[in-house]
């Protein structure tokens, strides 16, 4: 977002070429994205403290545990299994992001070759088309007890609702992204002399990286929405599982603790394709 | 329909018509359409053939079933070193003109050759800068220099040579210092000139510009147009400039070739007579505003 203001602003004082000075501008912006995560610290902090407080005054445990007890539960069950014959927390969070990872690769992959697809072949965009846009706004969850009844209770039907969950936002994002790389960027590679192929490759797949990357982006934002659902309906192991367990048993502290893990490896994850974004797309830097 | 009218049929007394020069170049025929405008004939280097030759050239664009004529007969002929301006209201048909030069749009009858060799497809001898820069967002201005090179996979020269190549060129364009900037980090004139160095990286036998400032605020557009004729004169390109701007097209161009409407054509080139080099200044001057006037007539005149 900051960095589209930046770009604006650059374009508009062309008066003042001479004195633009982009280094200067560069750390100028490493100096404000500094500054914003030093707010979104003190962020969390905040919301740390709230909780803190309203946990004090209310003081029922099993309501709304302190942020000490939960940070204390935290670091007894991450290597101690719950339930107890179960998996530590460490394993639920490994086992819940392995059936992501997994569901989210397939998905984005199969999403990127079916965009491109109908980026390509007008027959298939129209073909494929309306089925992208029956079956998007239907919640993936609704297929669980579909998918149970198809693959059992393993690990294949929670993949599986990964995949159906990713597939349709991927197919949406690539071909969005495709569509929108100019046609002149195009015709300007192949006035410089790259051939067809060459085009392709650096300039049409290249330019759409940034809008599916930002694509996978949300892709990944639902991925754990559908993967706790699952793990809490059909599943001795994940995160799911853990919170819907402690739930049952009134252990609120460790609730929190399966809910925080998620926010952690949801901002981890989520971190690593902002990575990928800032190299694609060097206005975002 | 004669080849090249380079009469216009405006004010002022007809002028000894364009008897001689035939298809092989605008030559040094023309009448003085205004009092005290004196008639300079093109610049004639390279004799025989010009550089670039169009010779009944038709268009026909079919959408939805129905055909569209945008070109009709259309002949252009432009001399190795000339800079020559295609002029003319919004969707005449120059822009496609220009992509039809460039290669990147077919054609249905005459023929397009370009320093010999008949127009095929597009191709790096003919360098094209559209009205949006272009540039490759993720790409430095270094690197969108050496895209051609690198896109080509030129190897006559080392990785070194070719990178010091395109930084000679970024600082011809004035660029001196930003070839490790972004384009999102330049000013828009800034991306003009970094398309510029793109293009010229290629060594093209002509330049074809599409409305290129178009988009620019007057100012900044100014200031290009002081670039472009240094640039200009420094290196003698061959340039086709389309523009829908009587000023830009007298100010820059040694040919002003005024396009028609539907199916368009070229109807009038008209030779400005003003020297070089040109600065800003000439805009003000007698035979610019002389010049500006035959062209303005030609263009609504008919």
């Amino acid at each position: 977002m900051l960095s589209v203001l930046v770009e604006d602003r650059s374009g508009d004082i062309d008066d003042a070429e001479d004195q633009l000075d982009f280094t200067a501008e560069r750390r100028a912006r490493r100096r404000r994205r500094a500054r914003h995560l030093a707010m979104s610290a003190a962020g969390l902090a905040l919301a740390a403290a709230l909780w803190e407080i309203a946990a004090l005054i209310i003081n029922d445990a099993t309501f709304l545990p302190t942020v000490q007890a939960t940070v204390s539960t935290f670091f007894q069950y991450i290597g101690q299994p719950y339930p107890t014959e179960s998996d530590p927390l460490w394993q639920d969070v490994l086992v819940s992001t392995e059936r992501i990872l997994i569901g989210f690769s397939i998905g984005s992959a199969a999403g990127v070759a079916i965009g491109s697809l109908m980026h390509a072949v007008r027959p298939v965009r129209y073909l494929v088309d309306p089925i992208i846009e029956v079956t998007r706004p239907l919640p993936p969850l609704a297929f669980i007890p579909l998918f149970i009844e198809w693959f059992g209770i393993g690990e294949m039907p929670k993949v599986v609702l990964i995949f159906v969950g990713v597939l349709p936002i991927m197919v949406i994002a690539t071909l969005a992204a495709l569509d929108s790389v100019p046609m002149e960027l195009e015709l300007c590679a192949r006035t410089l002399g790259a051939s067809r192929r060459y085009t392709l490759s650096h300039v049409q797949v290249r330019a759409a990286i940034p809008g599916i990357v930002t694509g996978m982006r949300i892709a990944m934002a639902g991925s754990w929405t559908s993967i706790v659902a699952a793990e809490m309906i059909a599943a001795t192991s994940g995160v799911g599982y853990l919170i819907l367990q402690a739930g049952n048993y009134l252990r609120t502290s460790l609730v929190f603790c399966g809910i925080i893990s998620i926010g952690i490896m949801g901002l981890l994850l989520d971190a690593c394709l902002r990575l990928l974004l800032r190299w694609a797309d060097p206005a975002r830097r | 329909m004669q080849s090249l009218v380079t009469a216009p049929s405006g004010p002022g007394p007809s002028g000894p018509g364009p008897s001689g020069p035939g298809p092989s170049g605008p030559g040094p025929s023309g009448p003085g359409p205004e009092a005290g405008v004196e008639v300079r004939p093109g610049p004639e280097l390279g004799p025989g053939a010009p550089l670039v030759s169009v010779q009944g050239v038709a268009k026909v664009f079919r959408r939805h079933g129905r055909a569209i004529k945008a070109l009709a007969d259309v002949n252009l002929s432009v001399n190795e070193g000339e800079f020559v301006c295609l002029l003319g209201p919004s969707g005449c048909g120059k822009s496609t003109l220009l992509n039809i030069i460039a290669g990147i749009l077919p054609y249905e009858d005459g023929r397009v050759v370009v320093n010999g060799a008949p127009v095929r497809g597009p191709g790096p001898d003919r360098g094209m800068l559209f009205q949006s820069p272009m540039l490759f967002s993720w790409l430095t201005t270094r690197d969108n220099v050496l895209f051609g090179p690198r896109a080509r996979h030129q190897r006559d020269l080392s990785r070194a040579q070719l990178r010091q190549q395109a930084d000679v060129i970024i600082e011809t364009v004035g660029l001196a210092g930003f070839a490790d900037a972004y384009p999102h980090e330049l000013s828009g004139g800034m991306r003009h000139r970094a398309a510029f160095a793109r293009a010229l990286i290629n060594h093209p036998a002509v330049l074809l510009m599409d409305e290129p400032f178009g988009a620019l605020d007057s100012l900044t557009r100014s200031r290009m147009h002081e670039f472009l004729l240094e640039l200009w004169g420094a290196h003698r390109m061959t340039i086709i400039f389309v523009t829908h701007d009587i000023d830009e097209a007298v100010l820059l161009g040694d040919r002003v070739c005024v396009m028609g409407n539907r199916p368009a054509s070229v109807v009038a080139e008209i030779d400005v007579p003003l020297g070089r080099p040109r600065h800003y200044e000439d805009l003000e001057t007698e035979t610019f505003l002389a010049t500006k006037r035959t062209v303005r007539a030609v263009l609504h005149g008919r």
